[in-house]
């Protein structure tokens, strides 16, 4: 699996993703429905223009089969009104709905009694949905839902609690028609347009600290510190409630990839508005409640959560009764579990995967190889003279160029990750996923100068070391930390450090927790040490959290970087926004922002005595969704 | 004896407050909890307002004295990790998993370290001495988290009689209090060998020797009520020790204890729960020491006096 | 204690041959012991640079998990095989030998330090001193000694040194304790009042007559604390806070090498083992001392 992954196969997995792609683009019902978006640029021109529009028409495509989606296009001719102004048609991609994955019920007889899945503890060991950030997601999807789902074979959105939706030409006003009948858990009636707004307005209400908090405070115009009544005349105004089940969601900013945040990848979850007023904040703590197809039954912290599997739900019933997650720190006592039986599955370290897999389990890969790995180069703070340690040796290109060309990465995979889905080369903070959202994100350049750039090469690595001034080296920190996406990148830090010596550099190895790191570089006083980061990636999110002065991590800053944020805050058009995006991805291949390591799919282990399949996209922090489509084997 | 108890009162109260000062500032130290709450997105005026609303940016001083004086109002202070939970409510909701496990050890710790330590005290010397004596230390040969594991590979995924992990009944319990409690053999059985020494060479044991009862009535009934008694004095300490060792454990077995939650609180820096957590430890310690010190006082009228 | 005398060869009845006279003197002589501790674990570690035939932190990943040469795929190359980043494993035991002895070695010397000299403080002077030092005693015992180690380690960070600090704090009391008690007694007893009396300064009194009457039970103590050192070292690396790769210390070993305990148990087991050896040994050393040295001591 490995070796067809990497190296020379290159060319096949890229060809691969690009079908995959395609698939989520081109397949039936995925396919996405492409809007014209009126551009104004400040050009007092009175003008007319022709508009394109794209039309598709249905066709029934099987999956693995990519054909062109046959399309009609009419060119319709209008007159500007604004005098002042020209304006400029863009597409944007909209993904249509994919209808949500319908599952009929199992017998109840030939359900399974029970799932239990072992996990190495929660981050978050919470019944709120809107203080925890997603990392504490795991125990709330069986029970929560969404307006903007995720297909899990697909990765594509799907029409959860939407059932349809659209933008205006503004770029800013999301239209979304909200499906009927669907009853919240415990008596609080049914979903409607009210609890859209509501959900809404509890990420940005005082006591939420959700993940992308920042971005939500921009989408809903709010600052941190406003107080209920601030936050709450804010939601009714972005939130406009045309009926029961449409609203129109009026955003603070131009966000065409608008899907991905009102949705299950970046957090939407739904929550009842009865429920809030029956018991506030204090009373949301006690369970969660949603319209998902399990009902919480009990959580006992450091132990576990137990869920019920509904009976009926418009979408899945699960095949089986009840769910459980176990916490279960020790990875020895994890995998002890799993062989006794006591879980059906579990997270197990990719070392030791050939021999469960030897004793009859299985590994199921996330379908995309949604965790990238990098480290990164501290100090390179270039918009900050005043803090910059001017003896940092990695403040040299040539230095940064050498450790990325040090690093043996097919070896290491091959060894400490065997058998796992890996992806190389990979672009820090671009993914191939992003290309659904920004077609041409990825520079077709960057594959093709990988070798050169940062491919193995120690003797290479050694000769721009010399040119650096460092021909016998440098010492500098290499900081270890646990990661709980990638528990083995504390094996992969000392491989890396092995082949950092290989070249004469100097590391030493510390114990240092993230914590830790972020107290110091929020200080902007971390210099001359690389730290491993692994974790889900989504660009536009990233770019401004690690490559702007005006960011939160902040691992690297430039001038430049500086001022394509900026312009990437005030530029509307997809195009345009992938064009600066990309532009910033070509400063930082070409200046080694980072070292690249790779992208790995998430994995889990599976009894197949139990369990027949489990499909999960792999991309959304935290992983392992879409538990309620597990099929089982019947007893 | 009153003017005694009050002055080790006042003592454990004096002895609390120094560690509730040590504890406080050690972990304040250690790191801000909100570089591990806030979201990785979290921009610097973010972590300046939380950091405010936690009050963690006054001045420690300061901090101590909020502390204390909510403690003292019995406000032990809401949890960072846990939202909207009172850390005294979660440490209560964690103590019986705690109490049965350390109970289960004393027992089992009673169970081996005492025939143990008689059998090698009438031994001594010999190869059974010896091989007692491995046997108990064992134990404590070996990083406990390791003879844990190990007796899950045993007992749970060899043999299956037990289950590997978690807390689903009395069977889930063993496992975990045998990898408790056989650390603490080596050290109780030390102290029964050398009691039993002692006694086996007092006068009374000869005596009753002489008058022909039988030796393994002499061992078991007359030398090991005596010998036992200094063990049972040690109470205390093998306490203190469950309360530490459960740390290990209950991460290896995954039991939903205090040790387990004071870890999962320290990785958090939720120094609110690791601070009640600590204390509250002591508080055990403290006051169960106190209890046997002030049951030897009663039975023995000395020390009392030279106190 | 009448067996005391036994353990003085050629004291034996006269009856006894040689033979038997030299089984039972090998019998109450931890040799055994002493053999494991100095061909095992002291020589090799201090000679590491000529025994051990790789360097501990070097390695190929390529090469990793080869197994021990006496299990199929093993070769002399790797005598107890690799670990999981083709690092040698007898070189990281003989190594590791050198680094878990030096941590317990100076953490035992400062904790004993110290705690021997609160000990003979509050044993000497009573008191006011008395109390603060069996308070300090107190309040140190009462925090579970890994909690502390863990938030020290988190507000210095783990490193070698933390360590250290972490298990010198951990170990003091007892010194303390015992010395404190040891002193008590002592100081009743006649010889101290007379050189009292005869006008020797206090310094003198406790370097001339107190030191010499504790030193059996600080040796006792000391030795038995060997094992507590390495066995709370293992700990501290199983909780993430203790001494930070790649540095071989045995328990670092065992705690990194357990998750792969079903297909490489070679790479927990030697240091495992080499931790079990040491500690049981150690103890038996401690316990036959203290039969011979200090019989009355029991409380360790």
């Amino acid at each position: 699996m490995v070796n067809g992954l990497i190296g020379k196969s290159r060319f096949l997995l890229t060809f691969s993703l690009v079908l995959i792609l395609a698939l989520i683009v081109g397949c039936g019902s995925a396919a996405p429905e492409i809007v014209d978006v009126e551009v104004v640029r400040e050009i007092p021109v009175e003008v007319e223009v022709s508009k394109e529009v794209v039309k598709e028409v249905p066709v029934e495509i099987e999956r693995e089969v990519v054909r062109e989606v046959p399309v009609e296009v009419t060119v319709e001719k209008q007159v500007l009104k604004e005098v002042t102004s020209e304006t400029v048609v863009e597409r944007v991609v909209i993904p249509t709905p994919i209808p949500v994955q319908v599952v009929e019920a199992k017998a109840v007889s030939e359900r399974l009694e029970k799932v239990a899945v072992a996990v190495g503890g929660q981050s978050w060991d919470s019944n709120y949905s809107y203080k925890v950030n997603i990392g504490g997601f795991l125990d709330k999807w069986p029970v929560l839902e969404y307006l903007v789902g995720v297909d899990n074979e697909t990765g594509g959105y799907t029409a959860e609690l939407a059932t349809e939706w659209s933008i205006a030409d503004n770029g800013k006003d999301w239209t979304f028609k909200l499906r009927e009948d669907i009853p919240w858990q415990d008596g609080y009636g049914e979903f409607t347009a009210e609890d859209v707004r509501h959900s809404m307005w509890l990420l940005v209400q005082p006591t939420a600290a959700p993940s992308g908090a920042s971005t939500w405070r921009k989408i809903m115009g709010t600052s941190r510190g406003d107080d209920e009544a601030t936050t709450m005349a804010r939601a009714e105004e972005v939130v406009e409630i045309v009926n029961d089940h449409e609203v129109i969601i009026h955003l603070g900013i131009v966000l065409p990839e608008a899907l991905f945040n009102l949705g299950k990848r970046r957090n939407l979850p739904m929550e009842s508005k009865a429920r809030w007023d029956a018991v506030g904040d204090e009373g949301m703590g006690e369970k969660i409640v949603g319209t998902g197809p399990m009902s919480y039954v009990e959580r006992v912290e450091g132990s576990h959560v137990l869920y019920d599997a509904a009976d009926e739900h418009w979408r899945v019933v699960p095949e089986y009764h009840q769910l459980e997650f176990r916490a279960i720190a020790e990875t020895q006592t994890r995998l002890a579990s799993l062989l006794t039986e006591q879980v059906h599955l579990a997270v197990i370290e990719r070392a030791i995967r050939d021999e469960v897999t030897s004793r009859g389990f299985e590994f199921v890969d996330g379908v995309f190889p949604g965790i990238q790995h990098h480290w990164t180069f501290w100090g390179n703070f270039h918009t900050k003279p005043d803090v910059i340690d001017p003896d940092n040796p990695m403040l040299k290109k040539e230095v940064r160029q050498a450790m990325a060309k040090a690093v043996n990465r097919e070896a290491i995979v091959q060894a400490l990750l065997p058998g796992a889905k890996v992806q190389i080369p990979s672009y820090v903070k671009f993914t191939q996923l992003d290309e659904v959202v920004w077609p041409g994100l990825i520079n077709p350049e960057w594959d093709a100068r990988w070798d050169e750039m940062y491919g193995y090469d120690p003797e290479a690595a050694k000769q721009l070391l010399a040119a650096a001034g460092y021909p016998d080296g440098f010492e500098f920190t290499l900081a270890l930390d646990s990661n709980p996406a990638l528990p083995e990148i504390l094996d992969i830090g000392q491989a890396m450090a092995l082949d950092f010596e290989a070249i004469g550099l100097k590391p030493t190895l510390a114990n240092i927790e993230g914590s830790k790191i972020r107290s110091l570089r929020r200080a902007w006083d971390i210099h001359n040490t690389l730290s491993g980061s692994a974790g889900y990636s989504y660009t536009v999110y990233h770019l401004e959290t690690l490559f702007c002065t005006c960011g939160s991590v902040r691992t690297f800053v430039d001038p430049y970087l500086d001022t394509k944020i900026e312009e990437l805050n005030v530029t509307v058009s997809p195009t345009e926004r992938t064009r600066v995006m990309r532009e910033m991805g070509d400063f930082c291949y070409d200046n080694f922002c980072a070292l690249p390591m790779f992208d790995i799919a998430p994995d889990i282990a599976i009894n197949p005595k139990y369990i027949e399949s489990y499909v999960f996209p792999g991309f959304i922090s935290g992983f392992y969704t879409h538990l309620e489509y597990i099929e089982t084997v019947p007893q | 004896m009153q003017r005694y108890i009050i002055v080790r009162l006042f003592h454990a109260l004096l002895a609390l407050f120094a560690m509730s000062i040590i504890v406080f500032s050690l972990a304040r130290i250690s790191g801000n909890p909100m570089d591990v709450l806030l979201p990785e997105d979290a921009t610097v005026q973010d972590f300046e307002i939380m950091t405010e609303r936690w009050g963690l940016d006054e001045p420690l001083h300061i901090q101590y004295l909020v502390y204390v004086g909510n403690v003292l109002r019995g406000d032990f202070g809401t949890s960072i990790k846990w939202p909207g939970r009172s850390t005294r409510d979660l440490i209560l909701a964690r103590l019986p998993a705690t109490l049965e496990l350390s109970a289960l050890a004393l027992v089992v710790a009673a169970m081996l370290a005492l025939p143990l330590g008689v059998l090698v005290a009438v031994k001594k010397d010999t190869g059974i001495d010896y091989a007692g004596k491995v046997v108990a230390l064992l134990g404590q040969a070996a990083p406990s988290f390791w003879v844990g594991i190990v007796l899950i590979w045993i007992f749970a995924v060899t043999l299956e009689w037990l289950p590997a992990a978690g807390r689903q009944g009395l069977s889930s319990l063993i496992l975990p209090a045998f990898a408790l409690g056989w650390f603490q053999v080596a050290a109780v059985m030390r102290l029964t060998r050398s009691s039993m020494l002692e006694v086996l060479d007092s006068e009374y044991v000869k005596l009753a020797r002489i008058k022909g009862i039988p030796n393994w009535k002499v061992i078991w009934k007359h030398c090991l009520r005596n010998a036992a008694i200094a063990p049972l004095t040690y109470f205390g300490f093998i306490l203190g020790g469950f309360l530490t060792g459960s740390v290990v454990i209950e991460t290896v077995f995954a039991w939903p204890g205090v040790g387990l939650l004071a870890i999962d609180a320290l990785r958090a820096r939720d120094f609110q729960v690791v601070q009640s957590v600590v204390l509250f430890f002591g508080v055990i310690y403290i006051a169960s020491n106190l209890m046997v010190d002030i049951l030897y006082a009663y039975l023995d009228p000395r020390i009392r006096y030279t106190n | 204690m009448a067996n005391v005398a036994d353990a003085i060869p050629g004291s034996g009845p006269a009856s006894t041959s040689r033979v038997l006279r030299g089984i039972r003197w090998a019998r109450q002589f931890p040799l055994l012991t002493i053999f494991i501790l100095f061909f095992v674990l002291l020589i090799p570690a201090a000679f590491a640079e000529q025994v051990a035939p790789h360097e501990p932190t070097k390695g190929n990943v390529l090469e990793r998990l080869k197994p021990p040469v006496w299990v199929e795929g093993g070769s002399w190359n790797n005598p107890l095989g690799t670990d999981k980043l083709g690092r040698d494993m007898l070189s990281r035991i003989i190594y590791g030998a050198r680094i878990s002895l030096t941590i317990a070695a100076i953490s035992i010397v400062c904790g004993g330090i110290v705690g021997t000299t609160l000990g003979l403080v509050a044993g000497y002077w009573g008191g006011l001193w008395d109390h603060i030092i069996m308070r300090l005693v107190d309040i140190k015992i009462s925090i579970p000694s890994i909690l502390l180690a863990l938030i020290l380690a988190a507000a210095l960070g783990p490193s070698y040194f933390t360590v250290i600090i972490v298990v010198a704090l951990t170990l003091w009391t007892r010194y303390a304790r015992l010395v404190r008690g040891e002193v008590l007694s002592l100081r009743a007893q006649d010889f101290i009042s007379r050189a009292q009396v005869a006008g020797a300064s206090t310094p003198r009194i406790i370097v001339r007559h107190l030191l010499p009457n504790v030193v059996n039970t600080i040796i006792v103590l000391a030795t038995l604390e060997v094992g507590v050192v390495i066995i709370l070292e293992a700990s501290l690396s199983f909780l993430g806070a203790g001494i930070p790769p790649p540095n071989p210390a045995w328990g670092l070993m065992v705690a990194d090498g357990r998750a792969l305990v079903i297909n490489a148990w070679w790479v927990s087991f030697f240091p495992g083992v080499a931790i079990l050896l040491t500690v049981l040994s150690m103890n038996l050393l401690g316990d036959w001392l203290r039969d011979k040295l200090d019989p009355k001591l029991r409380n360790v």
